[in-house]
């Protein structure tokens, strides 16, 4: 009697675990995120669209997830986070319901604006979880493409207007210099 | 013609000798120095390449001279009839014809002194990318082209309308309705009716030369329509600023 | 020689007559005075004779050229100063005048330049702009400006405006000696019959659009008479009459006799004095003619 009460228990113990979280007894999440970059290059100035999916793996369905992207610098030596403000118009989106099984697919567009190596991650947040769920960091790279060089520009950009009014000024004086200039320079 | 040096020779001076004539000039560097620090500091525009700032900038150096044409022009005869200059002028052994001719030989000047002080920007926007030469060549000659049609057009004005205020407010108006439907979608102007608009548009001729030139790469053989069409615009304005200038009323 | 013949001009602006039946004529050496009030179709007369406006009818002559057809030609014998003239504000006078001589075929040098600046009374080492001058120093440049081609007819808009006594008589004294000198056909248009009276020899008034009088400056038709103050040399022995048609004494006073001159011209009066060997060093006129003839006929013409 006694033996069938532990064994009772421990297995009521066990079933506790299995219903009381959505994870396995190894924690591995029952939400599956990916993210896949375009083929072909990139190259500054393009539109791209990164494709996300976010899969409801468990037995029970799932509700307000929210889910973002997350983009950073990988050149070595210089890694940060990069400020999606100028990137992308859409940085998170809300699923109300991932039905058990269901593959939830979303459209990242982006607009690539600085070359170099970067990497893309989708984060998604169940607000019963504790831990985020974060995709595979995708990295790709960003070709330049020839724009205009700044150090061109600035001297023509300032310089330009200037010298023409110091010009015209000049020219202005040249005609109508006064006799006593005359007199007393030229004469 | 053969007073034709003298006036013409007056009418270059004046423009870089009066205020006015400084004034055009350096607010048309102004704009194109705006516009470049937006290239290099305007997150849309720094993503743009060579050829393509190349064009724009292109595109706004024409819209600029055809301004500079248009306000010189109405100030062509009506101005100096307003200043009382037009009846000292037309009292000597000119023809109001020679005027005319010498005042859209001045208009020419006018672009080539803006020409000129076009080519740095360009240098500098575009020296490092593609086809910075056709494009100075097809900015040259779609620029003069188009100063003479818009020109020759507001000086035939001038010379038949009594006050400058008219003559400038039709000028204006005919410049901002040559300018409007390159402001219409790419799709509006690739419809039947925007393609039309186009072709007859000489304004919007010379941009799409200048589009095929220097973004696209096309050779002379795909300019020789534009081009022709404003050859033949810019006939028709001299014909008629002839004609308009035949008899010229104080 | 007639330089100037018009027959019956008319011209109209937006159906009102400006000229209605206009003639004239102007022989070579005059110096024609032509009169009316403001808006009477003086200027628009002086610019069909220019050629630079047209007429609706009628004929017009100027050194037996049609100017509506040959008015390129014409204008390179003639010259003119428009009574509203404008100037190139930036050009200096020496631009000025070597610009408008160009525009005539004359290469000025700096020295012909210079000359013709001190004619009129303005300073040739003066390179200010245009757009300084005063109102009289712009007048005196476009008399300079005028003068360039020694024109045989010299058409002149009010040509005394804006100058100073002195300055009306220096260019007076100039137009003079450009007229004896250069036997110089001189048309003006003005309101200051003091110009006519001492320039003119024959005038016209123009008044609702029709020539009310065209003739010499004093003719007997007129009626009235005209005095004089004339200074004798002698003033003890002075006849009590002089035995001179159309003149008579007044007053005396010491050496000075006011006369009164009427139907006859002053010149030929005061020569037949001469001529009675009255001893005249000083003739000043008192009164003119002028004035009550011109409001005679601007009256005449409103009836």
């Amino acid at each position: 009697m006694k033996k069938y009460f532990v064994l009772c228990i421990g297995f009521m113990m066990a079933m506790l675990f299995v219903v009381a979280g959505n994870s396995h007894a190894d924690g591995t999440p029952f939400i599956h995120v990916s993210i896949q970059a375009p083929t072909g290059a990139l190259k500054m100035g393009d539109r791209p669209v990164f494709k996300g999916v976010v899969k409801n793996s468990g037995q029970h369905n799932l509700q307000g997830l929210v889910v973002y992207l997350s983009l950073v610098a990988l050149k070595p030596g210089d890694e940060h986070p990069v400020d999606l403000e100028d990137w992308s118009a859409q940085k998170a989106v809300r699923i109300d319901q991932l039905v058990a099984g269901e593959t939830n697919r979303q459209d990242w567009p982006m607009r690539l604006i600085q070359a170099g190596r970067f990497g893309v991650a989708l984060t998604v947040v169940d607000s019963l979880e504790n831990r985020p769920i974060v995709s595979d960091l995708i990295p790709f790279d960003i070709q330049t493409k020839p724009t205009v060089a700044s150090s061109r520009i600035l001297p023509v950009a300032i310089g330009e207007p200037l010298l023409l009014l110091v010009f015209f000024r000049l020219f202005h004086w040249i005609h109508t210099r006064s006799r006593r200039l005359m007199k007393g320079v030229l004469i | 013609m053969r007073h034709f040096k003298t006036l013409v020779g007056k009418e270059c001076i004046e423009e870089i000798i009066s205020s006015r004539g400084a004034a055009l000039y350096i607010v048309g560097c102004g704009v194109l120095s705006v516009f470049s620090l937006l290239l290099v500091s305007n997150t849309e525009l720094s993503l743009l390449d060579n050829a393509q700032a190349v064009y724009m900038m292109s595109a706004i150096i024409i819209a600029l001279a055809l301004l500079i044409a248009v306000i010189r022009g109405s100030d062509g005869f009506a101005g100096e009839r307003e200043r009382e200059t037009l009846e000292t002028l037309l009292i000597t052994p000119v023809s109001p014809n020679e005027v005319a001719i010498a005042k859209l030989m001045a208009l020419i000047f006018s672009w080539l002194v803006l020409f000129l002080l076009s080519i740095p920007y360009l240098w500098a926007v575009g020296s490092t990318g593609q086809n910075l030469i056709p494009a100075l060549e097809y900015l040259f000659i779609s620029g003069t082209l188009l100063v003479v049609i818009f020109g020759g057009f507001t000086l035939a004005l001038s010379a038949r309308m009594k006050t400058l205020k008219g003559t400038l407010s039709i000028g204006l108006a005919a410049f901002l309705l040559s300018g409007s439907p390159i402001l219409l979608g790419p799709s509006l102007r690739q419809s039947t009716v925007g393609r039309f608009g186009d072709l007859i548009n000489p304004f919007a001729n010379a941009l799409n030369m200048l589009d095929s030139v220097v973004v696209d790469s096309l050779g002379v053989l795909f300019q020789i329509i534009p081009l022709a069409i404003l050859v033949s615009y810019a006939i028709a304005a001299i014909w008629v600023l002839s004609m308009a200038t035949k008899r010229v009323e104080l | 020689m007639k330089v100037i013949e018009i027959k019956s001009l008319k011209k109209s602006f937006d159906e009102k007559k400006v000229l209605e039946d206009i003639s004239m004529t102007v022989y070579h050496g005059d110096i024609y005075g032509f009169l009316g009030p403001n808006g009477s179709g003086k200027t628009t007369t002086l610019r069909i004779l220019l050629g630079v406006l047209y007429p609706d009818g009628g004929k017009v002559a100027v050194l037996n050229m049609d100017p509506s057809l040959d008015g390129e030609q014409l204008r390179q014998r003639v010259n003119v100063l428009p009574e509203s003239h404008g100037f190139y504000g930036w050009m200096r006078a020496e631009e000025y005048l070597r610009f408008f001589g160009q525009l005539y075929g004359l290469q000025l040098t700096s020295a012909d330049c210079r000359m013709r600046l001190d004619q009129v009374g303005l300073d040739p080492a003066d390179r200010r702009p245009i757009r300084t001058f005063s109102r009289g120093m712009k007048q005196r440049l476009g008399i300079a400006r005028s003068l360039l081609n020694d024109p045989e007819i010299l058409f002149l808009d009010e040509p005394t405006n804006g100058l100073d006594p002195k300055g009306r008589r220096e260019i007076h004294d100039l137009l003079l000696k450009f007229n004896r000198e250069k036997e110089m056909t001189i048309i003006i248009s003005t309101h200051i019959l003091d110009d006519v009276e001492r320039l003119c020899n024959r005038i016209a008034i123009l008044h609702n659009s029709k020539i009310q009088y065209e003739g010499p400056l004093f003719a007997p038709v007129v009626g009235k008479s005209i005095r004089y103050r004339l200074h004798l040399a002698d003033g003890k022995n002075i006849p009590t009459t002089w035995n001179v048609p159309g003149i008579s004494c007044q007053e005396k006073k010491g050496q000075w006799v006011t006369c009164e001159i009427k139907n006859i011209h002053p010149d030929k009066a005061l020569s037949l004095l001469v001529q009675k060997e009255i001893p005249i060093t000083e003739a000043i006129q008192v009164n003119s003619g002028l004035e009550s003839m011109y409001l005679n006929f601007t009256a005449q013409g409103k009836e």
